[in-house]
């Protein structure tokens, strides 16, 4: 006789194979586990209205998105683009360095990955591939391999879902985030520098003073946006869900207002693009929210807890275990299913095992990101190459040099967790 | 065929019409989603007097602003989904296993509404803290949403079935 938990897991796992959306299989699983424990199902669609409504850290999620897609309607990644050509350009792999540089930058405006590669990623993809100066899909992985520093430098919001779920403090999990990413950064662009005097890349002509004056003058207004968040929230001035909207409120300033290159009718296209956004980002956080009360209820996290505290190893290996199962799964599943039911499912035993769950959120997410474009699933190689019409094996085997680099980054940070909590340590 | 023809124009048009509607309506929402926050922000640091009412009204518009939009624009499958395993199919045997993907769901949105119509009586006795607004309100938008969906669901499983698949707000 099957139980209500079994029905639940053979029923996730059929839709899960037969390509059911996530946030979907998410919600009819707890309705197929309510129906078959004889709970009531809409008392979990209750949970989840009450956990949106009161909870300040998901309505952020929306606010970051549309100052996301403002940005990507609004004539700000062009400005960016020709600072950080001014800036790096004419070191070797130039515009391979432009790309890292601009994803680290734009990372500390928007919130998630997508937005950097589908945005000023094809830009740059476009000035790479032109005269053949750079072999296609090097680009593409250049530009996938560093739009997965969006999600780790702040804001973030990967880190803002898991904040809601390991209900930590969402100020010391995005200062946690920008030394990882800057580490990010800096090693990808060592690894384009060999590459570059290895293959021969070219370099970009060195701005006069005059010039590179202008183009640090023209990107000063993006330029401000992390100071302005970053600033607003660590100074103690704005919670993060205000520095949201004034990250918000100042995106629309600049693009609409300032620059003028974003009409009214591109500022509707980016009302409705984040509306959708958020319809699909609610059925997830909604879905993970309900099927994790149905964990505790049958007592799955307590298992997951026992097991973990009956490993008897140190912290350190418990984390290498974590990750190791992560890289597993991420190379044949998309990052939802991890973030919004494994993670959730895995908090209350890597916290009774004593680990920081801030540590936790930032290692984990950079190990989801790197996921995104391991083979065979990786899916921003996907929406890259989709975008760019390019094939998709050439840009995974591009990929492996900056795969291993940000494996690499990802060990340094959990081996040595003082290069997360530093910062947030030092802002008490 | 030419009635039929006109008749089907018409209902494109119909759909068309819709399709903007909900869209303006979407953004329309979202729009005063983003307004409280910088209400709340501009009360609270430069006039110094912070609203209360605030961060419910944000709560309840992402609710509905997020359920509404993905009920009337979004087609089930514009939602994330790991299709790897179904894509490697035979194509028949794949747009088999698709309908019955989503069929099946439709059963189970379905089966979900007696439980749910039960609760929003008790829903319409709560109210907001703030604004003292009726739940009651909210918690109908959730049961037409999962009606929605199970109705997308079997129509998108026989558009599948059919052969033309469907994509956002179809």
């Amino acid at each position: 006789m099957l139980e209500p938990l079994h029905w639940a897991a053979l029923f996730f796992g059929f839709q899960i194979l037969l390509g059911l959306p996530i946030g979907m299989v998410l919600i009819s699983t707890v309705v197929v586990w309510s129906l078959a424990a004889g709970a009531d199902a809409s008392l979990m669609a209750e949970r989840v209205i009450f956990a949106s409504v009161e909870n300040i850290i998901v309505i952020a999620i929306p606010l970051f998105i549309f100052t996301a897609k403002v940005m990507d309607h609004g004539g700000i990644s062009k400005r960016l683009l020709d600072f950080c050509l001014a800036l790096v350009g004419h070191r070797p792999g130039g515009l391979a360095q432009v790309n890292i540089v601009s994803s680290i930058i734009f990372s500390g405006m928007s919130g998630d990955a997508t937005s950097d590669a589908s945005g000023i990623g094809q830009v740059l993809i476009k000035m790479m591939r032109d005269e053949g100066r750079y072999p296609p899909a090097y680009a593409a992985a250049v530009t996938v391999a560093s739009s997965s520093i969006g999600p780790i430098i702040p804001p973030s919001i990967p880190m803002l879902v898991y904040a809601f779920f390991a209900e930590v403090s969402i100020g010391a999990l995005f200062l946690a985030g920008i030394l990882p990413g800057l580490l990010m950064g800096v090693a990808m662009m060592m690894l384009v520098a060999a590459q570059a005097r290895r293959r021969g890349f070219p370099v970009e002509k060195r701005l006069a003073g005059g010039a590179m004056l202008a183009a640090t003058i023209g990107a000063i207004g993006p330029l401000l946006m992390p100071v302005i968040l970053l600033g607003g929230i660590y100074s103690g001035v704005f919670t993060p869900t205000e520095a949201a909207a004034v990250a918000g409120s100042y995106a629309v300033l600049l693009s609409v207002f300032l620059y003028r290159q974003s009409s009214w009718g591109a500022l509707y296209c980016a009302l409705v693009e984040s509306a959708r956004q958020s319809g699909m980002v609610f059925l997830l956080i909604g879905g993970g929210f309900a099927l994790n009360y149905v964990f505790t209820v049958e007592r799955v996290t307590d298992t997951i807890t026992a097991f973990i505290l009956g490993l008897e190893i140190t912290q350190l290996q418990l984390l290498f275990v974590v990750h190791a199962a992560f890289i597993a799964m991420g190379m044949f599943l998309t990052k939802a299913p991890m973030m919004y039911v494994v993670v959730p499912a895995l908090l209350p035993g890597l916290s009774a095992a004593g680990v920081d769950l801030v540590h936790f959120g930032v290692i984990i997410t950079l190990n989801m990101m790197v996921s995104m474009i391991t083979p065979p699933m990786g899916l921003m190689v996907f929406i890259v190459g989709g975008l760019a019409k390019i094939p998709i094996g050439p840009i995974f085997r591009e990929s492996v040099p900056f795969m291993i680099t940000l494996y690499a980054v990802m060990i340094l940070i959990t081996v040595f967790p003082q290069l997360v909590l530093w910062l947030p340590e030092l802002a008490g | 065929m030419t009635g039929e023809l006109k008749t089907t124009a018409r209902n494109t048009a119909v759909i068309q019409r819709f399709k903007a509607l909900a869209a303006l309506m979407s953004a329309a929402m979202f729009a005063a989603l983003f307004l409280t926050f910088v209400a709340q922000v501009f009360w609270r640091y430069v006039l110094r007097d912070p609203l209360v009412w605030t961060l419910e009204v944000a709560g309840i518009l992402f609710v509905v602003v997020s359920l509404f939009t993905a009920a009337t624009q979004m087609a089930v499958r514009d939602h994330v989904a790991l299709d790897l395993v179904v894509a490697a199919l035979p194509k028949t045997v794949s747009k088999l296993l698709r309908s019955l993907s989503l069929l099946v769901f439709a059963v189970v949105m379905f089966l979900s509404v007696p439980d749910t119509v039960r609760v929003l009586e008790w829903m319409y006795g709560e109210r907001t803290f703030a604004l003292r607004l009726n739940l009651g309100h909210l918690f109908v938008l959730m049961i037409a949403f999962v009606l929605i969906y199970a109705a997308r669901a079997v129509w998108e499983a026989w558009m599948l079935w059919r052969g033309s698949e469907t994509t956002g707000g179809s």
